[in-house]
């Protein structure tokens, strides 16, 4: 029984997620990609119509009264207008509402035949529904209201002990423009652990998935049509595949990973791990079924997951060692999530070594510990993260913690 | 419009993910899932043959077996027609016939779709006279493991 005063925790802990100001920077990323996505996704179903005409005009099963399903002219427009509204997406020109009526139209369409269904597709547009409702239309954009990432600080002045330990302070977060209310980029986040949910328990609860019963005969028939196309896999792998205790097993893997996606992704000691499995597990299934933007559009969701708020890290060059300048190039090119300040140092400031970097936390690394931090921060060397961590581990890397304003 | 206050925030994700919820809950009532997130759910096989039914010159009501869904038939004045399965279900799953293919969504899912389809196309061949009824035969195997043989039929024309 709930006490009053139990009560009114819970009240104030719903209306403080309702009412949470975060950076709103990385939600302007997310519309860009998903304004992609959508355009691809109606120039799929506009290159269909090209090729088999108006989908009313043979086999379909409507969840909408048959009235309500569009004419092939009125279906042609909605497909352009939705392509249109992608573009204003991906522009930033109106993008919410944009994305509010282009998501909704992809509803309804989907509702007008469920022969088109595809779990992908609503998923993509449930997630750009409620993309709408978050402040995304702050950065990345081409209106007025456009907003500058802010600049990492320059070069650190001297070896004026000060100067280097302001240095180390994370950058301006663009100041309250970039603030807003996140409450729909949780529910963004819920959606996404709800489809992993979803998934993971209709497989935990049907004896054929639970049991391997419907990965072996999957396996079986990768097998034949590798076969077919020429390509025989050795013996071991077959033998695995043919496994049924194997693929028992690797099917409770898999039920246990998506249930862990749903969960892990909200946990802060969890996070990092949920996302990399998470990467490795939609690319495998990029490479082995159709999925068309699935991968992509729970990929581009994960962002969602990141601390929105910018260059909370730090990472120290040697001025005079031009090869790990030349790598910190490099990190700049690749920071799409804006996680770093790159700073240029003399080398007697980092104990001579060419690069360190520095966490959020304070924590510093150096060699492969270093390198390892730029991994886990850069969505294009996000796999590499893990077996970098774990080696850097291995290999003793020089990490220490320290409070920012004391080290240098 | 987008800007939500505090209460509209709290009743628009209760809506949301109850209107959700509902759909997930109840995906299993619906043959093919749809809306429930229930992803690579079978790896069921189906292969179908078509046929139709048609009365004979003694006005009995035979089978007639339709090799690759093709079939002629004359209209209410003689004139002769070809019809096409594949066309008439264009840009769906039961193109395929006369072959084992995957049975996305499980077999269930596919003879409810078959099922439609039949009496869909049934239904929209005006020029199509004789034909009284479109039938598929079906075999398939559900998850591997459970053979499945039935006949449908679509409604009578």
């Amino acid at each position: 029984m709930s006490t009053p005063a139990s009560s009114a925790n819970a009240a104030r802990g719903l209306s403080g997620l309702f009412a949470e100001q975060r950076e709103t920077y990385l939600l302007g990323l997310i519309r860009v990609a998903f304004g992609v996505m959508l355009f691809l996704h109606a120039q799929r179903l506009a290159n269909q119509l090209d090729a088999l005409g108006h989908f009313g005009d043979r086999f379909f099963l409507p969840f909408v009264p048959p009235a309500w399903v569009p004419s092939a002219q009125v279906y042609g427009a909605m497909l352009i207008a939705i392509r249109a509204l992608a573009a204003a997406i991906v522009l930033g020109v109106r993008a919410r509402e944009c994305l509010l009526l282009a998501s909704s139209m992809g509803l309804y369409l989907l509702a007008c035949d469920r022969l088109q269904y595809h779990n992908n597709r609503f998923a993509l547009l449930l997630l750009a529904f409620l993309l709408a409702f978050a402040p995304c239309d702050r950065s990345f954009n081409l209106t007025g209201r456009a907003r500058a990432l802010p600049a990492p600080p320059a070069k650190p002045s001297g070896a004026h002990p000060s100067a280097g330990s302001l240095c180390l302070r994370a950058a301006p977060l663009g100041g309250s423009a970039g603030i807003g209310a996140i409450w729909a980029q949780r529910l963004f986040q819920l959606q996404v652990s709800l489809v992993y949910a979803s998934s993971a328990l209709s497989k935990l609860f049907d004896p054929d998935w639970f049991g391997g019963q419907v990965m072996w005969v999957r396996a079986g028939r990768s097998i034949e049509h590798l076969a077919e196309n020429g390509t025989e896999l050795p013996g071991w792998a077959v033998a695995l595949m043919s496994s049924k205790l194997a693929l028992s097993a690797f099917s409770k893997l898999a039920i246990a990973n998506e249930l862990f996606l749903a969960i892990g992704l909200w946990l802060p000691r969890t996070r990092v791990f949920a996302l990399w499995l998470g990467v490795l597990f939609h690319l495998s299934i990029e490479l082995g079924a159709n999925v068309e933007l699935f991968s992509y559009v729970m990929w581009v969701s994960y962002i969602a997951f990141v601390t929105p708020e910018l260059r909370e890290r730090q990472w120290l060059v040697a001025e005079d060692a031009p090869l790990a300048l030349r790598a910190a190039q490099g990190l700049r090119a690749l920071d799409w999530l804006a996680r770093w300040t790159v700073a240029i140092t003399p080398r007697e400031r980092l104990g001579g070594a060419a690069y360190l970097a520095v966490d959020r936390d304070g924590t510093r690394a150096s060699g492969l510990g270093a390198v390892a931090l730029v991994a886990r921060t850069t969505p294009a060397l996000f796999l590499a993260w893990l077996p970098l961590a774990l080696a850097a581990k291995g290999k003793d890397s020089t990490n220490s913690r320290s409070g920012p304003n004391v080290y240098l | 419009m987008l800007e939500l206050g505090p209460r509209a925030r709290v009743a628009f994700a209760a809506c949301f993910f109850a209107a959700e919820l509902a759909l997930l809950c109840t995906a299993s009532l619906r043959v093919d899932r749809v809306f429930g997130f229930q992803m690579f759910n079978a790896s069921s096989s189906i292969e179908i043959r078509l046929a139709r039914k048609l009365r004979n010159k003694r006005g009995r009501l035979i089978e007639r077996a339709m090799p690759q869904g093709e079939w002629t038939a004359t209209d209410a004045r003689g004139k002769r027609h070809e019809f096409r399965w594949r066309e008439l279900v264009r840009g769906t799953r039961l193109t395929r016939i006369e072959s084992s293919v995957h049975a996305k969504d499980g077999v269930r899912a596919q003879l409810y779709h078959l099922q439609r389809a039949l009496d869909h196309v049934a239904a929209n061949i005006p020029d199509d006279a004789q034909t009284v009824a479109l039938i598929a035969h079906v075999q398939a195997v559900h998850n591997g493991h459970t053979r499945i043989d039935t006949v449908l039929e679509s409604r009578p024309r």
